[in-house]
């Protein structure tokens, strides 16, 4: 991870705490880690782009697991602390992604502005946050009808997990979060192009 | 399902088909869903990137705007407004002048941090006096420019709300016409540009933006050098490289060498070559130095008609196109175009249909682009007279409004007398000047004649265009009406009656052209025009209802063109001093929706009120009047009063001849229109020679595979089948299925109807080895594409059925007829006359096979269906009558057979066409049998007497 280049650790205390709470089942403690979650990730992929340009992709790639690193104090927690954690943080960069899929739509959409186009990339961008909000949709959609194949999703997509990453938060094994994936993809695929 | 899918998910992707189709043990729905399922599973999707990576777009947008918000700060003199975007340069603001000074608006460029801004602010001044006086409409202007108070470059420029010329296009759908006239501004701009010694250096759809009244805008003039970091002597630095624009990078800017006009000029090819093909010259397999440096400096890029090769462009940017894209994007600066005035010249030239410079002459070129420009020579002066009469009398009389339209007026006199002087009057001398010449003569010189009065030129491309349309001539108006539009939105701006008008007429051309879509698209702006600056009760906005509700009935949507014409009728009739012209037309277009609608009695209504207004305002030879009459005539005809439509339309076609030139396409829509009725009436050879005229004039005019040429032959085919020419029509089915197969694709519903209709042909020749092949495919190709239970895939299986009944398969043939069955048992109402074909073609292959009682039910159900729908003396009730006579003979019930035989024979001994003439022939084969077995000689005798005949 790129720690050299990050500003000093914040403070891995309160969700360290939380994240112990959760374990011992306390109520609450899920609500409170969330958005603490959300708030850093976002930090994250805002300083991300402070960085030098070359190569940031790779910097995004792995936001999660930036986000574990300063967040949490690895001596204090257990390995389902660590899933419980990631878990969280996919639901939070879904969130994240969607709700900056949703604000680009609005501005688009207010009035009768238009964003200059400065790069030919941002062709694209129309169309990334349109499939970014179909398959949050989709995907919602799919957690209601199998909410084990909506949670792999959620960890492989938006969390940017390993398949073993996301057994551990799933509680299966990674033999079945790859066959599930596929299911998944098949699913959402006849949903999203239907 | 879940189970299947949990077993093959698990398995190497190349097993599980075979696993899948066990698995499913012959359940077809099954299959399918877990098929589907599987190739969704193997489908490239995008979840195969982390939505961080997919998105990383997205987050920087959002976080840039998040960390980065300067709204409301102040830069130099301006206070920054909203941001408007962002990208390899810095960020761009909204921006207005906090001085107070004087309002104005701008766009503010804050170049990124890390640029030598000392550097940066040293060239700006310099550069700056230049910059500021490039003054041309379609270069944004440079305002100011500065270091911020943070240390960041920023530069003020001219603010436009507009989209990359590469957007602009897609969202207009834009046609290569269309694209090369912005082109054409842009080119024009440059080359303002460089002869005030500016070169732009960094040219990209993204930089030209168009706005929304269709002005090109260049933004970023001379910013490109003011950044840049003098690489003259050394490589290509890293950042260098990622702020240009690759693909639109001329090798020398890749190489670090002098830059000059020739780079604009290969940057101008590379716009141009995406503007055609929709892609870009080059593409990078990697985005390294070494790789762009290579692709830009030694792959040739693909020709453009290459690229779009078997879209209908293809054929335009074939020749000319290719050759000028390639010129302006060779490698070496000096083969290129040695300006930009020359390209445009050549582009000018294309335009015309003058010999482009890009390729070296040959005596061939030349001659066949005089013909091209000459192929519509000689024709009545009268058309010509009459129209620009018409047309610029409308304009004189306008123009008497005041002294400057007077001014205006003797302009267009000089104008139209121009036309008439001949350059040369030895190539005068002897004879006439055409009404095409001088069509020719004004459409070309309009362009430059009146440069310096917009809006004449806008008027006269509009009445030139339109002449050029109602003469059929419907390349050349598409290019003058375009033109018109673009005059008239450079003139007046986008939200303008004149542009609206412009609009209308050009999507007129598109619509006849077979062009819908765009042609709805500029009519339904032209319609908000129009309500918006003449308010919702204006005649114009009716005008502009009638145009929209027509494109939308040419695309079957009765029920929405019904509602817009009757608010174009109401708007008419609500006027003061109401045009009884206007409403007549409004009730033909009523009509016409109502009786495409089925609704005969209100179309008649619509149409003898048309045509009694018209009656009372024209001369009976006026094409109006014609057209009411044509009206009248097709409803008729629809209504089943046949003579009465023959005589109609016949008076039509005389009319049409008179009234319009040889080879005009209305003469054709007459000549079809009265075929079709002689058909029907079974007059075939008038028909057919009729057909063959329309088709001559059709191919002629809009070529060989337009919609409407490939349908009159298919008309023709019918017609050849109708009258027993198995061979002829044979040949006329593969044109059409061909012409359908290469406009509309291979499995389009109209081209498997084609191939369902060879194969029909080729059946009744016998040759079922060739038919069944074509009826099995049909049936495949509908079944995937229209679903199983299709009306359309119930006539497949049953023509499948007759074929295999023909040739002596009553087995397979009681199965296929099931299949039809079955399908129009669940599809249609009970007692449809389709149910009952179905079932006689159950009951007759189970006749063959020896099963007649079972037979007997089904072949009585059909007869009771056939009297109920058409009675008992038709020829199609005959058809039944002979089934069942003939299965209760096999069954040896030869009293109760013979009634429905000899009632079948009579009906028939009077029916038309040779295939009732089989039937005649079958009925009497039973009656010969009949009486042969009952034992009464004489009268069996009496009968096949009769088979010879």
């Amino acid at each position: 991870m790129r720690q050299s280049e990050s500003p000093p650790s914040s403070d891995t205390q309160p969700v360290t705490l939380l994240l112990l709470e959760l374990r011992d089942g306390q109520s609450g403690a899920m609500d409170r880690l969330f958005p603490l979650v959300y708030e850093e990730l976002r930090r994250i992929a805002r300083r991300a782009l402070r960085r030098e340009r070359t190569g940031h992709t790779l910097a995004t790639t792995g936001l999660v697991h930036e986000a574990y690193l300063r967040l949490v104090d690895q001596t204090r927690v257990e390995y389902q602390d660590r899933a419980h954690f990631f878990g969280i943080a996919a639901r939070a960069m879904r969130q994240i992604l969607v709700d900056y899929a949703r604000r680009h739509r609005a501005a688009k959409r207010g009035g009768a502005q238009r964003v200059v186009t400065l790069e030919e990339g941002a062709l694209a961008l129309e169309d990334r946050a349109e499939a970014l909000l179909a398959l949050d949709e989709a995907l919602t959609d799919l957690e209601s009808v199998d909410a084990r194949l909506g949670q792999i999703v959620q960890c492989r997509f938006f969390g940017g997990l390993t398949e073993d990453e996301t057994a551990e938060v799933v509680g299966v094994t990674a033999r079945t979060v790859r066959r599930d994936w596929l299911k998944a993809k098949g699913w959402l695929h006849q949903q999203l192009t239907a | 399902m879940e189970a299947i899918l949990d077993v093959a998910l698990e398995m190497e992707p190349a097993a599980r088909a075979a696993y899948v189709r066990e698995a499913a043990g012959g359940d077809a729905g099954l299959l399918a869903d877990v098929e589907a399922m599987l190739a969704g599973a193997e489908a490239d999707l995008f979840l195969e990137l982390p939505a961080a990576v997919f998105a990383a777009e997205l987050i920087d947008e959002a976080a840039e705007a998040d960390g980065q918000d300067l709204e409301g700060t102040q830069i130099g003199p301006y206070r920054l407004a909203r941001k408007l975007g962002h990208g390899g340069m810095g960020v761009v603001y909204l921006a207005e002048r906090a001085d107070g000074q004087f309002e104005q608006r701008v766009a503010l460029k804050l170049i990124k941090r890390g640029m030598d801004s000392d550097d940066i602010q040293r060239r700006f001044r310099a550069e700056r006096q230049v910059l500021a006086h490039l003054n041309h409409p379609h270069i944004a202007r440079l305002f100011d420019g500065g270091v911020s108070t943070d240390g960041q470059p920023w530069f003020a420029m001219e603010y436009v709300d507009g989209l990359a010329l590469n957007r602009y296009c897609e969202s207009l759908h834009l046609d290569i016409d269309g694209r090369l006239g912005l082109f054409r501004d842009v080119c024009e701009a440059v080359q303002y540009a460089h002869q005030n010694l500016v070169v732009h250096r960094d040219l990209k759809p993204s930089n030209i933006l168009v706005t929304a009244d269709g002005n090109v805008k260049l933004v970023d003039f001379g910013i490109a050098k003011l950044l840049h970091e003098e690489p003259e002597e050394e490589a290509l630095t890293h950042t260098e490289l990622r702020r240009m624009t690759p693909e639109y990078a001329a090798p020398e800017q890749v190489r670090g060498e002098t830059v000059t006009t020739a780079t604009d000029v290969y940057a101008l090819g590379a716009v141009l070559y995406e503007l055609l093909t929709g892609r870009q010259a080059h593409r990078f397999t990697a985005r390294t130095p070494a790789e762009t440096e290579r692709v830009i400096c030694e792959v040739e890029p693909e020709l453009p008609s290459a690229v779009v090769r078997g879209s209908p462009q293809a054929r335009r940017l074939q020749g000319d196109l290719d050759l000028i894209v390639l010129k302006a994007l060779r490698k070496d600066p000096a083969r290129r175009y040695h300006s930009v005035e020359a390209l445009l010249e050549d582009l000018d030239s294309h335009r015309t249909g003058r010999p482009v410079r890009a390729r070296p002459d040959s005596a061939a070129y030349r001659t066949r682009k005089f013909l091209g420009r000459h192929r519509y020579v000689v024709a009545g002066v009268a058309v010509l007279f009459l129209a620009l009469a018409a047309g610029l009398g409308g304009t004189l009389w306008q123009a008497r409004a005041t002294a400057r339209e007077a001014a205006k007026a003797r302009e267009v006199k000089d104008f139209v007398v121009s036309l008439f002087r001949v350059s040369k009057p030895e190539e005068a001398r002897g004879r006439e000047i055409t009404a095409r010449e001088l069509l020719a003569r004004g459409a070309s010189r309009i362009n430059t004649g009146l440069a310096r009065q917009p809006e004449l030129q806008v008027e006269l491309l509009g009445v030139l265009g339109v002449i050029h349309r109602d003469l059929g001539l419907y390349p050349e108006a598409d290019s003058l009406l375009r033109r018109a539009v673009q005059v008239a939105r450079a003139t007046y701006g986008e939200a303008n009656p004149v542009v609206a008008a412009r609009l209308m007429d050009w999507s007129s051309v598109l619509a006849a052209r077979g062009d819908y879509d765009r042609a709805d698209s500029m009519l339904v702006r032209a319609h908000r025009i129009v309500a918006w600056k003449r308010g919702p009760g204006d005649t114009a906005v009716a005008t502009a209802l009638g145009a929209l509700a027509s494109v939308r009935r040419l695309r079957g949507e009765y029920v929405q063109a019904e509602s817009l014409y009757r608010d174009a009728l109401r708007i008419d009739r609500d006027q003061w001093g109401a045009d009884p012209l206007r409403i007549a037309e409004d009730l033909d277009n009523l009509g016409l929706v109502r009786e495409d609608a089925g609704n005969f009695p209100a179309a008649d209504s619509s149409f003898q009120e048309s045509l009694a207004l018209r009656r009372s305002v024209l001369d009976p030879d006026h094409p109006q009047v014609i057209t009411s009459l044509l009206h009248l005539a097709t409803l008729r005809e629809k209504q089943g009063v046949f003579e009465e439509a023959i005589r109609l339309e016949r008076e039509v076609v005389d009319r049409r001849r008179r009234v319009y030139p040889a080879g005009h396409p209305e003469v054709a829509h007459a000549l079809q229109t009265l075929a079709t009725t002689l058909q029907i009436q079974g007059e075939y050879a008038e028909a057919e020679s009729l057909t063959l005229e329309a088709i001559e004039i059709l191919r002629t005019r809009l070529g060989p595979d337009h919609p409407e040429t490939i349908q009159l032959v298919s008309d023709l085919a019918t017609l050849k089948y109708g009258r027993g020419d198995l061979r002829g029509a044979e040949a006329e089915f593969r044109v059409v299925l061909a012409g359908w197969q290469r406009s509309l694709g291979n499995d389009h519903p109209t081209t498997l109807q084609a191939l369902n209709d060879l194969a029909a042909v080729l059946k009744y020749q016998r040759r079922y080895a060739e038919a069944e092949p074509l009826h099995r495919e049909a049936l495949a190709l509908r079944r995937r594409r229209l679903g199983e239970t299709h009306p359309s895939v119930a006539e497949s299986w049953g023509n499948l059925a007759e074929l295999l009944l023909d040739k002596g398969d009553p087995v397979g043939a009681e199965q296929a007829y099931k299949e039809a069955l079955a399908i129009y048992r669940a599809t249609l109402p009970p007692g449809h006359v389709f149910i009952a074909g179905s079932l006689m073609g159950v009951g007759s292959a189970l006749t063959d096979q020896g099963r007649a009682a079972e037979a007997e039910p089904l072949l009585r159900e059909a007869l009771d269906i056939r009297i109920a729908s058409v009675g008992v003396e038709d020829r199609r009730t005959a058809r039944a009558q002979r089934l069942l006579g003939h299965c209760l003979l096999k069954m040896g019930r030869r009293a109760e057979a013979e009634p429905l035989l000899v009632r079948s024979y009579g009906t028939l001994s009077e029916a038309e066409g040779w295939y009732y003439g089989l039937v005649r022939q079958q009925a009497l084969q039973d009656l010969v049998e009949l009486y042969r077995s009952w034992g009464k000689p004489a009268e069996a005798a009496r009968y096949r007497a009769l088979l010879g005949t």
